[in-house]
């Protein structure tokens, strides 16, 4: 475990297969060789310590990509496929990419002339994720190869992945609970079988239990999903680890699967964490989730929580990235890498045990079926498209838009977030006011909008 | 009943109805995905009050299924 995930000297010393899909199954060998072939090729553009665009998709080049990437020390960001085209665009004017890697095959790719000018990123900055991945927010987390390392191992470690396991990810890639399942396999020598099937798709019962998966996980939504399916009257006998992340899962949820992982000696990892965290920060260990439902657990190992002053949940660990980057000067802060803790934004509150439970949230930000969406970013577009004051509120899978004395139709507004954002509609609610809640100085309350309607 | 399932689809997608036909597939447009697979199950069982069960939601992958589905309820 001392050599990364990405090294070379790893994947030569690792049998069996490392990555499937319906079409595709690749050793470790193989893989290998794609991935330093790969390297070879991007070594000529000679892009060290440079910022790439990397869609991610869920097939084999994409991952090469990435690997590619990490062994030739270029800084990807990682990109939802779907984005929105003009979200890219803005996020090319802001970053000013040196490469863009296209959907069209393995070597589709585009250098940039109009790169940035500043030749070198710091060394350890590894790859860049946006915050909020949908809304192609121009807010990234910076992340070391340390980072990616040490959270690989952390997770390793508590939820003992080994080289017999085969992991079902059907998480995006460029989402980072979907990227650490692909991370920690890699690391511990497992399987990743990666798929576009979700449990609504026809298929999805028979590629579990046909390609003998081990593992599988997901965010709230997922279990919903597995729960409406008849995931219960189902059987899969090689099943061994459930995950859920992501975000809250209700505690009927929790009890039912529970109660099922139990029979069918699977083990159910209630989870938390955050992309500024890699990914992880916390989970409830098995046998202790029927006394510690609707818990976010203990800090994984390395890790430290404690909560400030004023209630607010602070993680600290290896894991804790480098810094945000807003723009491109950003990206070239070396000083602060290693910040080492984290002020999640959450607030929280500790049993005797240890054991912490969310209670509240100080960001502004909602999570709609798992996916983390800022509301200024909403906000921001919204008055600007249509020239309108707003507030956007809400909690986690109900995005809340007050419009202030407007004669809008409600409709347009959730086509034109679901067209640009890809917000599901059944989320949405918009509320026409006479008046926004502004403070003294004319500012927009937010304050009253959160005690209103945040919260778990 | 036709009608009211179709009026579900447009609902639950936000498309127009005209591209509500029998053909329509599950993942086959982008507005079709499994959250508003999701809410379109959940709005169906609410306009006809019924109880859509476990291996309908899984078959109902085209509007033409959906509306054999629904059928069988009523």
């Amino acid at each position: 475990m001392k050599l990364p995930f990405w090294s070379s000297d790893l994947f030569e010393s690792t049998e069996g297969f490392a990555l499937v899909t319906k079409d595709v199954s690749l050793t470790y060998f193989e893989l290998n060789h794609m991935v330093s072939e790969y390297a070879a090729h991007l070594a000529k553009f000679d892009l060290k310590n440079q910022v790439a665009f990397l869609p991610m998709k869920m097939n084999i080049f994409s991952v090469v990509r990435y690997l590619a990437c990490l062994r030739e020390s270029i800084v990807p960001l990682l990109l939802p496929s779907d984005l929105d085209e003009s979200l890219m665009q803005n996020l090319y004017e802001v970053y000013k990419p040196a490469l863009s890697f296209g959907l069209d095959g393995l070597y589709d790719t585009e250098l940039h002339s109009m790169r940035a000018p500043n030749v070198a990123l710091p060394k350890n900055l590894a790859i860049l994720l946006n915050t909020s991945g949908s809304t192609g927010s121009a807010k990234l987390v910076k992340l070391s190869h340390y980072n990616l390392h040490q959270n690989a191992k952390a997770i390793c470690d508590y939820l003992k992945i080994d080289s017999r396991d085969k992991a079902h990810c059907s998480l995006p890639l460029s989402y980072s609970y979907g990227l650490s399942v692909l991370n920690t396999h890699l690391q511990a020598g497992a399987c990743v079988y990666l798929s576009d099937l979700t449990p609504f798709s026809e298929n999805y019962y028979d590629e579990l239990i046909g390609e003998n998966i081990t593992s599988m996980s997901g965010v709230p939504f997922f279990y919903q999903m597995l729960f409406r399916t008849g995931f219960f009257e189902k059987d899969i006998p090689s099943l061994k680890v459930m995950t859920q992340a992501g975000g809250k899962l209700g505690d009927n949820l929790v009890r039912k699967f529970s109660e099922y992982a139990g029979l069918h000696n699977i083990k159910f990892f209630v989870m938390y964490g955050q992309t500024e965290a890699t990914a992880r920060i916390s989970y409830v260990p098995p046998e202790m989730l029927d006394h510690k439902i609707g818990s976010i657990g203990i800090p994984i190992p390395g890790g430290k929580l404690r909560l400030s002053s004023d209630g607010e949940l602070i993680y600290s660990g290896p894991n804790v990235m480098m810094g945000y980057a807003e723009s491109n000067a950003d990206l070239f802060n070396a000083e602060e890498s290693q910040i080492g803790s984290l002020s999640t934004g959450d607030l929280a509150r500790a049993d005797a045990d240890g054991y912490y439970y969310i209670t509240g949230r100080l960001k502004r930000f909602v999570k709609l079926a798992g996916s983390r969406y800022g509301l200024d970013e909403i906000e921001t577009f919204l008055e600007d498209e249509f020239e309108i004051s707003c507030v956007v509120a809400g909690k986690d899978d109900k995005l809340m838009i007050f419009l202030e004395a407007t004669t809008l139709v409600d409709n347009l507004i959730v086509t034109k977030l679901q067209d640009k954002f890809l917000i599901n509609r059944s989320f949405i609610k918009v509320l026409s006011v006479d008046q926004l809640v502004r403070k003294a100085n004319g500012k927009k309350d937010y304050a009253s909008y959160r005690d209103k309607y945040s919260g778990n | 009943m036709e009608d009211r399932i179709r009026a579900q689809f447009v609902e639950c997608f936000g498309i127009s109805a005209d591209i509500v036909v029998d053909e329509l597939e599950y993942a086959s447009i982008p507005q079709w995905d499994s959250v508003a697979h999701m809410s379109l199950i959940v709005g169906l069982e609410d306009e006809f009050d019924i109880m859509i069960e476990t291996d309908d939601v899984i078959d109902m992958s085209s509007f033409k299924k959906a509306k054999e589905i629904v059928n069988n309820y009523l």
